[in-house]
C-alpha cells in the first residue's frame, strides 16, 4: 500500500549511503500521454487542494501523471474552473500534514481532499494518533469554510486484525463525526495488483492512478459542482 | 690460492641462493595468505547475506517463477537451500491488559537457516529447537518496548508465541537493510497460523542458496536474465550492490595485485641472481673452451647449473615461507582472534606456483646472457677483453621468445590474458622510463666530476662511465620502490575509505519525521545527558520538483522540457542551511553567509555535469504547489561516501523557505548498550509518538566487524609486501658488489683509506638510490591514481608521507646496502680480492 | 730499506693447515733490484703481497724503512701504499671505468696531491702512451694497459716498486718493453724494485736474485748482513 519504504529509502540515502547520483536516472518510468499541468499564476480561480503523502504527490511518476494532475483535466474538460493544487509531501505523515495545512490552505481553497494515513500506518504508528491528526486538520479547514472529503488507507494484512481494524475505523468515524464525503479506500482497485503498482508494490503506475483518480472524482465532482460558486 | 678461491666462490653461491630462496619465499608467503585472508573475505560475505546466492521477491513467488528457478538451481549444482519471509507486522503482549502494540519486523525460517554464519542469542546457542511449537526469538529492545520478558507470550497476528531468547547478532542483514522496529525470528512453518500473510500484504520471500562457487556469478547472470521483466532479485555475496560489497571488491582487487607484484618482485630477485651468476661464469667458460667444449655443450651444462640453483633456492624459499607465515599469529598478538579462520600455513599451489616461478624465471633470465657464450673466445683468459657481439638473429629470437613466456608467466598469474599485456607493458614501459632517466641522470650529474672530493668524483664516474651499473641498479631499486611504495600507498588508501565506515563516531540511529513544532522539543530531548545520545543534527528536509531553467547553457521554460532532461524532472528533497558540511566543498561560486529573502540556491556538481546548470542560472521549484525560482549561487561537490549527515543535490539559503512546510530528519549517535538504546527510543517514541526511529546498529556493528577484519588482513599482508620486498632489494644491490669489490681492492692497493671507499660507495649509491626511489615514487603516484580510479572507483588520494617516505627510505636502504655489503672487502687485506677475480 | 723478520704464511685448507711460506728473513736494502723467482706455487706471489703489506704473514714481521707495517691497521697501510709503494700486477688491475690518465691519477689524487694532472702527463708520456690517454682499458692492448698500470705505480714517486709478474700475460715484445722501462724507472729514480718472475732470462737482469721453492728460501744472493746464505 503506501510509501513509507521508498522515503525511507531516500531518507536514510541522505544519511547513510549517501543518494548516490546515479541511482537519479530511473524514475521517469511513465511515458504517460497526459498533458502538463499549466504554471497558472496564483491567480483568482478558485482551488481544491489535496493533501496528501507520496501517492498524490506522485512518487516515480511525473507529476502530469500524478493523479491530481488527472483530476484536473477533468476539472478542466467539465468546465468546472478549478485549480487543483498538488499538497501531496512523500513521506508525510497525519502529523506532518498537520503541520503544514495553512501552507496548503493559500489562496481560495474550497475544497479540501485529505489524502493522509498511509506512512501512520506503514509505520505502525497509533491509530488514535492517527484519528486525532486528522480531526484536527478536519476542524481547521471546516473553520475556514472549506468543504472536507477524506480519503480512507488501509494498512496491510502483514500489520495483523488488530491493527487493521483500528486503523480501518478510523475514516467513517471521521466522515459521520464531521459530516464528510468519504472516498472509502483511496487505492481501490490499484493495491494489490502487480500491473497496477511500480516495483516497490506500493505506488501506482500511471495506469494505476489513473483508477485512482476515478475512484476519487466519482466522489469529488458533485461537490466541485456545488462549490462552483463561493458559500452565499 | 685455489682453497681461498673455492671458498670466495662459495660463498658467493651461497648468497645466490639465498636470494633466490628470498624471492620464492615472497612469492609463496604472500600468495599463500593472500589465498587464506581470501577465504576469510568470502566467508565474511556469505555470512552478509547468510548464503552464497540470494534470490528475493516482494511479490509471492509464482509457480511460474519457482519452476524456472527449480531448473537454474538443479543446474548450478545446489548443495542446500533454504526459504525465508520477512514482513513488518505489530507485536503487543499476550496479556490484553497490557495493551502496548509495537511495530516490529518479522523473520521466518527454515531449520536449514543460515547457510552462513551463525545466530548470536544471549547466553544460549542457536539451535532450531528454540522455535519449534511458536517459539520466537526477539531483539532485546522488544522487551522494554512492550514490557514483557522472556518466557513471556507475544501476540503476532492471530497467534500467540512463546519469547524463548534475545538476539544478538542476526546474520543476512547486509548494508542497506534497515528495520522501523525490533527484529523477531520465528519458524517456517509457525507463519502460516498467524494469517499475517494475504491479498495485500507486504512482505519479502527470500531463497538462500548454497552452491560452489565456482558457479556462483554464472547463476546469478543466468537468473537475472531469467527474471529481468519481473519483481525478483538476485545476488550473491559477490554482489557489489552495497557500500560492503565494493570494498569486498577493492580488498579483493588489492590481493590479486599485490599477488601480482610480489611475483613480479620475486622475479626480479630471482633473475638479478642468475644475470650474475651467469656474468662471473664467464672466465670458466673460457676455460671450457679452451678445452673444447663446444657452446651448446657449455650452455646445456650451465642451464642445468641455474636450474639446481633455482629448484633448491626455491625449495628453501617455500620452507622460509612457511617460518614467516607461521610467525604471523606470533607477530600480531591477541589481535588475530578475529582473523581466526584464516589459517597460517603454506597453501599447496601456492608452494608449487612458487617453486614453479622460481625456477621458470632463473632458467628464463639465465638463457640471454648465456647466449653469449657463443661469442666468447679462449683469449679471454689471456687478454681481459670485453665481449663484442655481432648482430645475432638467434640472440634476437630467444629474446622474443622469453619476453612472451613472461608475458604468459604473468598473464597465467595474473589469470587474464589482458592484464598480463598490461602488466608486462606497464613494466617494460617503467623498464625504458628507468633507462632513459639513467642516461638523464649521469647527463646531470657529469659536471660534479669535476668536484674537488675524491670521493665525490670518482661516485659520478663510475655512475658515468662504460659498463656502469646505473641502469642495473636503477631497474631492479626503481621497480622495486616503485612496487612497494605503490602498494603502500593503495593500501593507505583503501583503508582511509574503510576506516570512513568503521568510524566509532558514525550515527547509528536515524529520527524520522520530526515536525517543526517538536524540534526543539526533540533538540532538547537529544541534548540532555540523561538520555545518553551522542552527537546530533536536525536537518529541516522538504521536497520540490524542478519545474523550470533558465540559464547560459540550459534553458527549459516548460514542465515539459524539463521532464524531457529525465531525472532532473524528479521529486528531490532539499534542505537550507548557511554552512556547508564537512563532506563539502564548493567547487564554483561562493557559498552564502546568513540568511537572504532572495532565494539562492547551491546545487551538487552532478546536477551541474548532468543538466549543465551554472552559477548565475535560475531554476524554478515547485515546493508544495508554490513556485520557487532561486538563482544558483554555487556549484558543490558532495563526497557521497562520507555523507553521514546528509547529502543534498539543492541547498537553499536560509530565508526564503524557512516557513514552507518541512520536517526534521536527525542523524544521531544513539546511547551504548542495548539496553539503554531500548529505553532511549521508548522514552522518546512516548515523548513524540509521531517520530519513527531507525536503529541501524547492529548493522553498523557488523559491518564495522567485518571491515576491521579486512583492515587487519590487508595490514598483514601489506606488512608482508614491504618485509619481502624490502629484503629483495636488499638483495639485489648487495648482487652489484661483486663488481664494485674489485675496484675497492685496486683503490686500496693504490693508497685509499677505507673512509674514502666508503664515502665513494655512499654517494654513489646514495645518488642512484635517490632516483630510483624518486622515480619509483612517482610511479607509484600514477599507479595509485590508475587504480583508484579505474578499479576502486575511489577518488584518489596523494599519500604524500608514502611517497616521501619512499624516496627517504630508499635512498638509504640503498646507500647503506651499499656500504654494508662492500664492508668485508674494506676490512679485508685487498690481495684475496684481486686474486679471486 | 725492507726487512722480514721470520715472515711465514699458513693458510687452511679444509681441516688442515698448508704451509705456503716456511719462516724467512730477509733484508732489501733502498735501492735493490731484486728478482723472486722460483716455479708456480713456490710461493713468491705471497712474499709479494706481504711486502706490500696487501695480505697478513701469519707470524713474523715486515719492516718498511723501520717501521713494522703488520702493526698498521688497514688505512694507516693504505696510506704507506699510498705514499711509498708501486704495485704492478701481472693482470694489471686498471680500474675499467677510467681512462688511462685518470687511472694514473688516482693515487695522487687519493694522497691529495696538488699538481696531479701534469705528473700524470708526464708519466704517460715516459711510458710512450700520450695518445691514448683517453682510452678506456678495454679499448688498450695489454702491454698498453700494462704501461698504464706501471706509470700509475709511479704516480707518487715511490721509494719501492714491486711488480707481480708484470710480462706474465705480454707476448716477448711488450714484455720486452715492459721490462725495459722497469730498468730505466730504477736506474733513473734509484727505486727499490722487487719483481716476481719465474722468466730466468728476466731475472738475470736483477742486481740481486732470492729463489724460492716450496715456499722456502733456495737461494739468496741479496748483499746480506744476517739471516741469509751468501754466494
Amino acid at each position: 500500500m503506501t510509501m513509507m519504504k521508498c522515503w525511507l529509502a531516500a531518507a536514510l540515502a541522505l544519511t547513510v549511503a549517501g543518494c548516490a547520483p546515479r541511482s537519479d536516472d530511473r524514475d521517469d518510468l511513465s511515458r504517460a500521454a497526459s498533458k502538463e499541468l499549466a504554471v497558472t499564476p496564483v491567480a483568482a480561480r478558485p482551488r481544491i487542494a489535496i493533501l496528501g503523502d507520496s501517492l498524490t504527490a506522485g512518487l516515480g511518476l511525473p507529476k502530469a501523471a500524478a493523479y491530481p494532475s488527472l483530476l484536473q483535466e477533468r476539472v478542466d474538460e467539465d468546465g468546472l474552473g478549478f485549480e487543483i493544487v498538488n499538497a501531496g509531501v512523500s513521506g508525510d505523515t497525519s502529523a506532518g500534514g498537520l503541520a503544514r495545512l495553512d501552507w496548503a490552505l493559500d489562496g481560495d481553497v474550497r475544497i479540501l481532499i485529505v489524502a493522509l494515513g498511509g506512512n501512520d500506518g506503514l509505520r505502525g504508528l497509533p491509530a488514535e494518533e492517527l484519528q486525532h491528526n486528522l480531526a484536527q486538520i478536519i476542524e481547521r479547514a471546516q473553520a475556514r469554510g472549506i468543504t472536507v472529503i477524506v480519503a480512507g488507507m488501509e494498512a496491510p494484512p502483514n500489520y495483523g486484525r488488530d491493527y487493521i481494524v483500528s486503523f480501518h475505523k478510523v475514516y467513517p468515524a471521521l466522515a459521520a463525526k464531521y459530516h464528510l464525503a468519504i472516498v472509502p479506500f483511496l487505492l481501490q482497485g490499484v493495491a494489490g495488483h502487480d500491473n497496477l503498482n511500480q516495483r516497490d508494490g506500493i505506488h501506482p503506475t500511471a495506469a494505476g492512478a489513473r483508477i485512482v483518480a476515478d475512484t476519487v472524482w466519482a466522489v469529488l465532482r458533485p461537490l466541485a459542482e456545488s462549490r462552483r460558486r463561493p458559500p452565499t | 690460492m685455489a682453497v681461498r678461491e673455492t671458498r670466495a666462490s662459495l660463498r658467493r653461491l651461497f648468497f645466490f641462493f639465498i636470494c633466490i630462496a628470498v624471492g620464492v619465499a615472497a612469492i609463496v608467503a604472500l600468495r599463500s595468505v593472500i589465498q587464506s585472508v581470501r577465504g576469510v573475505f568470502g566467508a565474511e560475505a556469505k555470512s552478509l547475506i547468510a548464503a552464497d546466492v540470494l534470490i528475493s521477491t516482494s511479490r509471492d513467488w509464482t509457480p511460474d517463477a519457482r519452476r524456472t528457478i527449480e531448473g537454474r538451481l538443479a543446474a548450478a549444482g545446489v548443495v542446500e537451500r533454504t526459504d525465508t519471509i520477512e514482513t513488518p507486522t505489530m507485536v503487543r503482549p499476550e496479556d490484553r491488559s497490557k495493551a502496548v502494540a509495537k511495530m516490529a519486523e518479522l523473520r521466518a525460517v527454515q531449520p536449514g537457516f543460515p547457510l552462513y554464519g551463525s545466530i548470536d542469542l544471549q547466553g544460549q546457542t542457536y539451535s532450531p529447537a528454540l522455535l519449534a511449537g511458536h517459539g520466537v526469538l526477539v531483539r532485546p529492545e522488544l522487551l522494554t518496548a512492550i514490557g514483557v520478558a522472556v518466557g513471556d507470550q507475544i501476540a503476532i497476528g492471530k497467534a500467540a508465541f512463546t519469547i524463548r531468547g534475545l538476539i544478538v547478532k542476526e546474520p543476512g542483514r547486509g548494508m542497506g537493510e534497515f528495520s522501523l522496529g525490533p527484529r523477531l525470528i520465528i519458524a517456517y512453518d509457525d507463519l502460516a497460523s498467524t494469517g499475517l500473510l494475504g491479498f495485500g500484504s507486504r512482505a519479502r520471500r527470500a531463497l538462500l542458496v548454497k552452491m560452489p562457487e565456482v558457479g556462483v556469478d554464472a547463476l546469478v547472470k543466468t537468473l537475472h536474465e531469467d527474471f529481468k521483466d519481473d519483481f525478483i532479485n538476485t545476488r550473491s555475496f559477490r554482489s557489489t550492490e552495497d557500500q560492503v560489497g565494493r570494498d569486498f571488491d577493492r580488498a579483493e582487487n588489492y590481493l590479486s595485485l599485490v599477488g601480482l607484484i610480489i611475483v613480479i618482485l620475486g622475479g626480479i630477485a630471482v633473475s638479478s641472481v642468475t644475470r650474475v651468476f651467469i656474468l662471473q661464469k664467464m672466465r670458466s667458460i673460457a676455460v671450457l673452451k679452451c678445452l673444447g667444449a663446444r657452446s651448446g655443450q657449455i650452455i646445456a651444462v650451465y642451464i642445468l647449473q641455474v636450474m639446481a640453483l633455482g629448484t633448491a633456492g626455491s625449495l628453501l624459499g617455500v620452507a622460509m615461507a612457511r617460518g614467516v607465515i607461521a610467525s604471523i599469529p606470533l607477530m600480531l598478538g591477541p589481535s588475530t582472534s578475529i582473523l581466526a579462520q584464516a589459517h597460517y600455513g603454506v597453501t599447496w599451489s601456492a608452494a608449487v606456483q612458487g617453486a614453479g616461478i622460481g625456477v621458470l624465471v632463473s632458467l628464463l633470465f639465465s638463457v640471454v646472457p648465456l647466449l653469449q657464450v657463443r661469442f666468447i673466445k679462449p683469449s679471454l683468459l689471456l687478454r681481459d677483453e670485453t665481449v663484442r657481439r655481432p648482430r645475432d638473429w638467434t640472440g634476437i629470437g630467444v629474446l622474443v621468445a622469453v619476453s612472451l613466456a613472461l608475458v604468459a608467466l604473468t598473464a597465467w598469474q595474473a589469470a587474464s590474458l589482458k592484464v598480463g599485456i598490461v602488466v608486462c607493458v606497464g613494466f617494460a614501459t617503467l623498464a625504458v622510463i628507468l633507462h632513459f632517466a639513467g642516461q638523464a641522470l649521469i647527463l646531470l650529474i657529469a659536471p660534479m666530476a669535476n668536484s674537488r672530493s675524491f670521493p665525490l668524483r670518482h661516485a659520478v664516474l663510475h655512475l658515468s662511465r662504460p659498463g656502469n651499473q646505473t641502469r642495473v641498479i636503477l631497474l631492479a631499486v626503481g621497480l622495486g620502490a616503485f612496487f612497494i611504495v605503490g602498494v603502500r600507498s593503495l593500501q593507505a588508501s583503501l583503508l582511509s575509505e574503510f576506516s570512513l565506515q568503521v568510524a566509532a563516531d558514525s550515527p547509528d540511529m536515524f529520527l524520522l519525521d520530526v515536525q517543526r513544532g517538536q524540534a526543539d522539543g526533540v533538540r532538547a530531548f537529544l541534548g540532555d545527558p540523561a538520555h545518553g545520545a551522542g552527537a546530533f543534527q536536525l536537518i529541516p528536509v522538504l521536497r520540490a520538483r524542478v519545474v523550470g531553467v533558465s540559464g547560459r547553457r540550459t534553458n527549459l521554460e516548460t514542465v515539459e522540457a524539463v521532464r524531457a532532461r529525465g531525472s532532473l524532472a524528479r521529486e528531490y528533497t532539499i534542505t537550507y542551511r548557511d554552512h556547508l558540511e564537512a563532506n563539502e566543498h564548493v567547487r564554483d561560486g561562493v557559498f552564502w553567509n546568513g540568511p537572504s529573502s532572495e532565494a539562492e540556491v547551491s546545487i551538487e556538481q552532478g546536477i551541474h555535469d548532468r543538466f549543465l546548470i551554472d552559477v548565475g542560472d535560475t531554476i524554478r521549484f515547485d515546493v508544495l504547489g508554490r513556485t520557487v525560482a532561486a538563482r544558483v549561487t554555487s556549484v558543490r561537490n558532495v563526497e557521497w561516501r562520507e555523507s553521514r549527515n546528509g547529502g543534498f543535490m539543492f541547498v537553499f539559503r536560509p530565508g526564503v523557505l524557512d516557513q514552507a512546510p518541512q520536517t526534521f530528519v536527525a542523524p544521531l549517535k544513539g546511547p551504548d548498550g542495548a539496553e539503554a538504546r531500548a529505553r532511549f527510543q521508548h522514552d522518546l517514541v512516548e515523548r513524540f509518538p509521531n517520530v519513527s526511529v531507525i536503529d541501524f546498529h547492529d548493522v553498523m556493528e557488523t559491518v564495522r566487524d567485518v571491515m576491521s577484519k579486512v583492515t587487519l588482513a590487508i595490514t598483514v599482508v601489506g606488512g608482508l609486501v614491504l618485509f619481502s620486498g624490502g629484503l629483495i632489494l636488499i638483495g639485489a644491490v648487495a648482487m652489484t658488489k661483486f663488481q664494485r669489490v674489485y675496484e675497492a681492492a685496486v683503490f686500496k692497493t693504490l693508497g685509499a683509506n677505507t673512509r674514502t671507499i666508503a664515502r665513494m660507495l655512499l654517494f654513489e649509491y646514495g645518488v642512484l638510490g635517490s632516483l630510483a626511489g624518486l622515480i619509483g615514487s612517482l610511479g607509484a603516484v600514477v599507479l595509485t591514481w590508475g587504480v583508484s580510479t579505474y578499479a576502486h572507483e575511489i577518488p584518489w588520494k596523494v599519500f604524500a608521507g608514502e611517497h616521501i617516505a619512499g624516496v627517504v627510505l630508499t635512498a638509504l636502504l640503498v646507500a647503506i646496502i651499499g656500504v654494508v655489503s662492500s664492508l668485508d672487502v674494506l676490512r679485508n687485506k685487498p690481495l684475496a680480492t684481486l686474486r679471486a677475480e | 730499506m725492507i726487512e722480514l723478520r721470520d715472515v711465514s704464511k699458513t693458510v687452511m685448507s679444509g681441516a688442515e693447515p698448508l704451509t705456503i711460506l716456511h719462516p724467512l728473513s730477509i733484508q732489501i736494502p733502498h735501492g735493490q733490484f731484486v728478482a723472486i723467482v722460483g716455479p708456480s706455487g713456490s710461493g713468491k706471489s705471497t712474499l709479494l703481497g706481504l711486502i706490500a703489506g696487501l695480505d697478513a704473514p701469519s707470524s713474523g714481521s715486515v719492516l718498511i724503512d723501520d717501521v713494522d707495517i703488520t702493526q698498521l691497521d688497514e688505512d694507516a697501510l693504505a696510506k704507506l701504499r699510498g705514499e711509498k709503494v708501486g704495485f704492478v700486477f701481472q693482470f694489471f688491475h686498471l680500474i675499467p671505468s677510467l681512462t688511462a690518465y685518470e687511472n694514473v691519477a688516482v693515487p695522487m689524487e687519493i694522497a691529495g696531491v696538488a699538481d696531479a694532472r701534469p705528473r700524470a702527463e708526464q708519466l704517460l708520456e715516459e711510458v710512450g702512451l700520450t695518445g691514448r690517454a683517453h682510452h678506456y682499458p678495454s679499448q688498450l692492448s695489454g702491454g698498453e694497459q700494462q704501461r698504464v698500470a706501471l706509470a700509475r705505480a709511479l704516480a707518487n714517486n715511490p721509494k719501492i716498486v714491486l711488480a707481480d709478474e708484470p710480462t706474465g700475460n705480454l707476448d716477448t715484445a711488450n714484455g720486452r718493453h715492459i721490462m725495459e722501462l722497469l730498468r730505466t724507472i730504477h736506474a733513473g729514480r734509484g727505486t727499490t724494485l722487487v719483481l716476481v718472475t719465474h722468466d730466468r732470462e728476466l731475472a738475470a737482469m736483477a742486481e740481486a736474485r732470492l729463489v724460492l721453492r716450496d715456499g722456502r728460501v733456495v737461494e739468496n744472493t741479496l748483499r746480506q748482513d744476517q739471516g741469509g746464505r751468501s754466494e
